[in-house]
């Protein structure tokens, strides 16, 4: 058994001696290419707060946390972000009686000058509940998205209790 | 000095990240008669995800046909996956974009979850 | 068998093994205090010893201002040799102003090149919440006495006191307290004492004379003589006082003790052997 350890451990070292190099004695190439790509990132995760009986917000003046989301990409001109507030719960208690949804998509933050014209280029869709920006710039920028949810279609009807979640979408599209 | 600084950019990207390349994939031909691939990755860096769902659509997002090996992908926190996607000759013209969504499990806790999807094209 | 393995081991193992006294981080917010900021540990809340590089600049403010409006925003730090390590830009004429965050990449730059760091603008507008970080690597190992685990570190002297040895010999002060007294300086008082007793010898003879003279009949009169005398012998009559008796009387013992008798301690007899333990004890400190 001794002998089976000690023969493993020399085995090792001898191909993690083989593999140190012990000093440049050739030229390493390291390959790679560079393509376009757009990546969705969660910056902020949200929270929502109940200011009062009939009203899920994140706001953070209701105790709330507005999600962001940033979109990353290394081309330019080759994405559109859509980015939607949620329209439905994806989990929660039964809920007899109508939920009112209105939100807003904006841009909080970018990392280039030339992409502080995006809010006044984007457009919406689904009933505005859908933000396109066209992705015209190369580089990073932040959206939040706020979202207001209320119970009972205007007669201020609480929420039974339990816990609610909701989803925001964010889609990178090729263009 | 400008694609240095986006290349960074990517690069110290938050650990929450979800992307498919390429952006631009091209239809081969398969070893199956009448039948196309392309050969798509998906790269995972959300922790709170590891399924992913496949879809192939038109120009009007109406879904198309198409087969995987698996319509919902597993996909690991910092794990990369390829995965092949076959269609039907006779829809390769009408196939517009092809995406990858994420795909979340439920919790208890009040938070808006955000669900990532990405789209490549094919032109 | 196995001692050639174990050899084999042995000679192996340094090939494998990796050092790395690197640690990597971000600074504080260099503009907190404001928009000019030295490169300096309180501001930056890191290290600014050998060792610590700086790879990369994180910044991010929010720009106030309208649409028509030129302005421009400029983050930049001085290199102590001249010139701007880094210099950027942001151009907002024309543009909404909204927050922005960037990251400037650099070669990793050692901290003792930088000068002041600044966040500059021209034009219309103004910048709000401005957060400037430095990326860094900080070699532990750069000056080998950082650690003593560096490779090249010299264990430090330790440093011996210096003793002063105190010679009285060369004091001043001793010195100067041991030097003989100039003669010429006690001679010239004693000179003077002796002359002003001499002097007042003179006057006592001189007043005993003049007092002779005026009492010589008196003092020629030998009644005279013995009536004074008499008179002086008087006041040493002491035949009284051996007279004088003084009570005294007698002071008895008043307390009493009732004695009994004391008898020998059996036990002491069983303590005999401690004695000798005891004796033991004591010799052993003449060993």
């Amino acid at each position: 058994m001794k002998k089976l350890l000690l023969m493993t451990l020399v085995l090792g070292l001898t191909a993690c001696s083989m593999l140190m190099p012990k000093k440049a004695e050739a030229v390493t190439n390291i390959n790679g290419t560079v393509e376009s790509r757009c990546t969705v990132n969660t910056d902020t995760s949200g929270y929502y707060g109940n200011p009062n009986a009939y009203t899920l917000t994140t706001l953070p003046a209701s105790a709330g946390q507005v999600p962001i989301v940033r979109v990353d990409t290394s081309l330019a001109n080759a994405y559109k972000a859509q980015i939607s507030y949620p329209t439905s719960f994806s989990s929660s208690p039964s809920l007899s009686d109508t939920v009112v949804w209105t939100g807003a998509v904006a841009v909080a933050q970018t990392s280039s000058t030339d992409m502080s014209g995006y809010q006044a280029a984007s457009t919406t869709a689904d009933g505005g509940a859908m933000r396109i920006y066209p992705l015209s710039i190369a580089g990073a920028t932040w959206f939040s998205v706020s979202s207001v949810a209320t119970y009972g279609g205007g007669q201020q009807k609480a929420f039974p209790g339990g816990s609610y979640t909701a989803v925001v979408v964010a889609e990178c599209v090729a263009q | 000095m400008c694609r240095s600084v986006i290349l960074w950019v990517l690069l110290c990207s938050s650990v929450a990240a979800h992307e498919m390349t390429p952006t631009y994939p091209k239809w081969e031909v398969s070893l199956i008669d009448s039948v196309h691939k392309t050969t798509m990755r998906i790269f995972n860096k959300r922790q709170d995800v590891k399924w992913y769902e496949i879809g192939v659509f038109d120009k009007e997002w109406k879904p198309i046909p198409f087969v995987t090996s698996y319509k919902i992908l597993q996909v690991k926190y910092l794990t990369q996956v390829n995965f092949d996607v076959y269609i039907n000759s006779s829809n390769k013209d009408k196939a517009e974009y092809i995406c990858s969504l994420s795909k979340l499990r439920g919790n208890n806790n009040n938070k808006p979850m955000v669900a990532s999807k990405i789209c490549s094209r094919f032109k | 068998m196995i001692k050639p393995l174990i050899l084999w081991v042995l000679l192996l193992l340094p090939f494998c093994s990796f050092s790395n006294y690197y640690t990597f981080g971000y600074s504080g917010n260099a503009a907190f205090y404001g928009n000019t900021w030295q490169m300096t540990t309180p501001i930056l809340g890191i290290t600014t010893e050998e060792g610590m590089d700086i790879s990369g600049v994180i910044y991010n403010y929010k720009a106030v201002k309208e649409v028509e409006d030129d302005f421009t925003v400029t983050v930049q730090n001085e290199d102590i040799d001249g010139g701007y390590i880094f210099q950027e830009t942001d151009d907002w004429s024309g543009k909404h102003g909204m927050r922005i965050q960037k990251l400037i990449p650099m070669n990793y730059t050692p901290i003792e090149q930088f000068g002041k760091g600044s966040i500059e603008t021209t034009g219309t507008g103004s910048i709000e919440d401005a957060s400037v970080l430095y990326i860094y690597r900080f070699d532990g190992c750069r000056n080998p006495q950082n650690n003593e685990n560096c490779p090249g570190y010299v264990p430090p002297m330790p440093v011996i006191p210096k003793i002063e040895i105190y010679d009285a010999l060369e004091d001043d002060a001793v010195d100067d307290a041991t030097k003989e007294t100039d003669s010429d300086l006690y001679d010239k008082e004693e000179e003077e004492s002796e002359q002003d007793e001499k002097e007042e010898e003179d006057e006592d003879r001189l007043e005993l004379a003049m007092a002779a003279s005026e009492n010589a009949l008196t003092i020629a009169n030998d009644i005279s003589q013995a009536s004074l005398l008499q008179t002086m012998n008087a006041a040493t009559n002491v035949k009284s006082y051996y007279v004088a008796q003084v009570p005294g009387g007698v002071y008895r013992e008043s307390i009493s003790l009732d004695g009994g008798k004391i008898v020998d301690n059996r036990n002491a007899l069983k303590s005999l052997a401690q004695d000798n333990l005891m004796d033991d004890m004591i010799q052993e400190q003449y060993k």
